[in-house]
């Protein structure tokens, strides 16, 4: 039995917006939510949707309020604010919000629960530190971490890099690769935090520890944004103005290994990121020979390298001396452009937006200058190969 | 750790925190101090003995500390 999508390539992005991603916007999150919903639709050539679908995830670690409209916007906000009834509207509770809202859309239009369907993204920078927590008791799961210090999510990626720095041998100055590689190409992206405003080696290489192997670079900055995309049908999208982007197969990180919380030791990543991968090419029919836009999550940097080796681009534990020797380097003719659209080091933190719009822009030929002319098969990743998931898109039906 | 998120450690950065895979029961990790502190040459499979941080004199939080040096 064929284990191949049965909604491969028949559900299609077919519009978009994307705010400008900046520290703390004029409106709130709830506003710019409904103006960018608002020009997701027209630009997909429609007055309106009937399905909506997010993860509408607050990221932090540290005590803000979560309050629909102001720090997060969940898809039944957003369609009340837009004055429309949905037929459908749904939210993702896991990681890898953005694989997992388009897993959702792509079976909502294939099911025929909606006909269109909106799936948008939106993030808030809280004023005050973003992770600062000022608890003075811990309960349940909690209580095995806080008491020694283990608290965050910088404490957390910091463990798995360890390992793969002493396991590997990967240097600082690979990972600078990394960093440079990103902001090069967010300073080339007109709504980027980052535009205009590329990184050098020496500036990443002297910059203080934090969790130690983790630096402020190390993490991608935390901004007000949002980001709406339009799925339909392959057949609905033919009647609409812009080239479809066809979704070729999903997959989402499971099962996990029970942990202590923010617990992700390297072994975890990795063999249930396998998992994750071998799921992902079953489901679109290929492999990642196949892959000429991968577009790697990389809200933390040691991500980048995960999914490199996760998802087959290079063997495990040869990222760092892949990226190092310019192998995602998106100027080098031959080289995986594996963080053309920025990602989230580059952009800020849309989570896995970037990654999915720029194989949005590039698949339908919407990336303007930046236009890479030979794309067609994409790859978006979001968050860890064991907790997150990817999508892959292509540009032609097959 | 240099910066902690948390509110009353800073005094005690930075430190050293370590994953630890107990003999007794392979698989099962845990996280915890390692009191030998910050500036110990430190590498994957050296070996730890379970040790107490003395909070206050009712509360002791488990932590480790380098086989030989405890």
């Amino acid at each position: 039995m064929s284990r191949r999508l049965a909604a491969s390539n028949k559900v299609a992005i077919v519009g978009y917006a994307q705010s400008p991603i900046e520290r703390h916007a004029q409106q709130s999150l709830g506003v710019l939510a409904v103006e960018t919903a608002r020009r997701a639709m027209a630009d997909a050539g429609l007055d309106q949707v009937d399905g909506f679908v997010t993860g509408s995830l607050f990221p932090t670690a540290g005590s803000h309020a979560l309050e629909d409209g102001v720090s997060v916007v969940s898809a039944n906000w957003l369609a009340a604010h837009l004055g429309i009834n949905p037929r459908y509207a749904a939210g993702f509770q896991g990681f890898g919000q953005i694989p997992g809202a388009v897993a959702m859309a792509v079976n909502a239009v294939a099911s025929g629960a909606a006909d269109h369907v909106l799936v948008h993204r939106a993030l808030h920078n809280p004023r005050g530190s973003y992770h600062a927590n000022e608890m003075s008791e811990v309960r349940g799961s909690q209580q095995w971490i806080v008491p020694q210090g283990y608290f965050g999510p910088l404490a957390m990626i910091a463990l798995a890099y360890n390992e793969y720095i002493q396991r590997y041998g990967a240097t600082r100055e690979a990972m600078a690769a990394v960093l440079v590689e990103a902001r090069k190409n967010g300073a080339r992206i007109p709504w980027s935090y980052w535009r205009d405003r590329p990184l050098s080696e020496e500036e990443y290489l002297a910059a203080p520890m934090i969790n130690d192997p983790i630096c402020r670079y190390d993490c991608d900055i935390p901004i007000d944004g949002v980001a709406a995309f339009v799925f339909t049908s392959a057949e609905r999208a033919k009647d609409l103005p812009h080239a479809p982007v066809y979704v070729s197969g999903y997959a989402t990180g499971a099962p996990v290994t029970p942990r202590l919380p923010l617990h992700w030791p390297l072994d975890d990543i990795m063999g249930v990121g396998s998992e994750t991968a071998r799921r992902l090419w079953e489901s679109a029919g290929m492999g990642p020979a196949d892959v000429d836009l991968p577009q790697v999550y990389d809200g933390f940097s040691p991500f980048v390298y995960f999914w490199l080796e996760s998802l087959g681009f290079c063997p495990v534990g040869e990222a760092h001396r892949f990226v190092l020797a310019g192998g995602i380097d998106s100027d080098r003719p031959g080289a995986l452009p594996a963080l053309s659209g920025g990602g989230a080091l580059g952009n800020g933190r849309m989570h896995g937006v970037p990654q999915m719009l720029e194989c949005y822009l590039q698949l339908s030929r919407r990336a303007a200058e930046r236009q890479r002319h030979q794309a067609t098969i994409g790859v978006a990743c979001h968050s860890s190969p064991h907790f997150g998931g990817a999508v892959v898109y292509s540009a032609e039906p097959f | 750790m240099r910066q902690s998120f948390l509110p009353g450690f800073d005094q005690d950065v930075p430190f050293l925190l370590v994953d630890v895979e107990l003999v007794e029961q392979p698989d099962l990790r845990i996280i915890g101090r390692l009191m030998d502190g910050p500036d110990v040459d430190l590498h994957i499979g050296d070996s730890v003995q379970v040790a107490f941080e003395k909070l206050s004199p009712d509360i002791a939080v488990p932590g480790f500390a380098l086989e030989g040096n405890q």
